[in-house]
């Protein structure tokens, strides 16, 4: 008879997951001793891989064995996640909440992603709980956890809530006019037609093939934020605007969430604020006069058509 | 070749610990398949530092076409 050893997954982390046959395998990347401190997940992947070792002998697991080793390995407890609307100022929060070394903050993992739409029916807040638990395994000193999600994670705010009830979230979201010129400028993912399947945003083949890539990218960003607007009656929930950024971080959002830091800490965030989110060795530039200057009138008009309505009740939300 | 014999070479990697270390502690892309084809060998696997190259080629091919 044969007995199957289950595998050792601590030092492990998912890094991707896949699909086959309707069915999970988790794709787990050796990582213990690297920290997790990229603005975005894939490029600590990119960075785990440096090490041959690492891209060429990874482990592939079924959701069950994920779901065992979180049961034995729980992470941090998440403590805040962000949802946002792209291009709102989404990575300068979750690189200031990475400023200090007692934050873990993961942001927008595929993994996750995947969990989030996975494909047939399945115990989707379980799994959801189980990759969290996984991906948000204590690492060095952190002692908390923060997610950002990926824009269009927004529509799955139900399945977030049932499985994290407890955890408070901020949606973060801008003038449409300016996210749509950044897009204009260089296209999000989501904001692509075809590049994610159209009913993610509750639309089908036909409604993209009528839309052009303008208005596609804003009907995306439409659906994303009424997706958030559902949630304003959320005690847990936080609606922000770019403009008060970055100062609404070191202040408000800490309070919200309960988070105590030392003042080296908060120094620390607010030097954060100074550099672009997306590069380090840049300084950040508040570019919102600029993009509106930069703004066409096809631009203007699609973001009032599509978007006018819903920043309005995004503001009042506040 | 060898992409079956790499495989098994995966899997015996896998079970051992040991000589995951060993391979996670070795620097450097040159040193690392050169010491990967060694410890292969040694545990009479048919692979030698091509195939290594190869398996580390297919690794991120692979990786790199996953959807965005």
């Amino acid at each position: 008879m044969g007995v199957t050893t289950a595998p050792v997954l601590s030092g492990w982390t998912p890094v991707r997951v896949d699909w086959r046959d309707g069915t999970a395998v988790v794709d787990w990347c050796r990582t213990d001793g690297v920290p997790f401190t990229e603005p975005f997940f894939d490029q600590t992947v990119e960075t785990c891989f440096r090490h041959p070792f690492r891209l060429l002998f990874r482990q592939q697991t079924s959701i069950d064995d994920l779901g065992t080793f979180a049961a034995t390995h729980p992470g941090l407890e998440p403590a805040g996640f962000v949802f946002h609307m792209s291009r709102c100022g989404s990575t300068l929060v979750s690189q200031m909440l990475a400023s200090t070394s007692a934050h873990l903050v993961l942001s927008e993992a595929p993994p996750i992603d995947s969990l989030l739409r996975a494909p047939g029916a399945g115990p989707r807040a379980e799994w959801l709980r189980w990759m969290m638990a996984a991906l948000g395994q204590p690492r060095g000193p952190a002692r908390r956890l923060f997610v950002k999600f990926d824009a269009w994670s927004a529509l799955q705010l139900p399945l977030v809530r049932r499985a994290f009830p407890e955890v408070p979230w901020i949606f973060l979201f801008r003038d449409p006019v300016e996210v749509l010129v950044s897009h204009m400028r260089r296209r999000g993912a989501h904001v692509i037609p075809g590049a994610l399947p159209a009913e993610t945003f509750g639309m089908t083949a036909a409604d993209v093939a009528r839309l052009s890539p303008l208005d596609y990218a804003a009907a995306v960003l439409a659906r994303i934020c009424e997706a958030a607007l559902e949630w304003t009656d959320d005690s847990h929930a936080t609606f922000v605007d770019y403009s008060r950024l970055p100062g609404f971080v070191v202040g408000e959002l800490l309070d919200a969430w309960s988070v105590r830091l030392s003042g080296g800490d908060c120094q620390r965030m607010r030097e954060a604020a100074e550099r672009d989110a997306k590069n380090s060795a840049v300084p950040f530039l508040r570019d919102a006069a600029r993009k509106r200057a930069q703004a066409t009138d096809e631009i203007t008009a699609a973001a009032d058509r599509w978007l006018g309505p819903v920043y309005e009740r995004l503001w009042h939300a506040q | 070749m060898s992409s079956d014999a790499f495989a098994e070479f995966r899997r015996a990697v896998l079970a051992d610990p040991e000589l995951q270390e060993d391979l996670l502690a070795t620097e450097g892309r040159r040193e690392f398949i050169e010491r990967a084809a060694e410890r292969a060998q040694a545990l009479g696997f048919e692979v030698d530092q091509a195939d290594v190259e190869a398996a580390l080629r297919t690794g991120r091919r692979e990786w790199n076409q996953r959807w965005v």
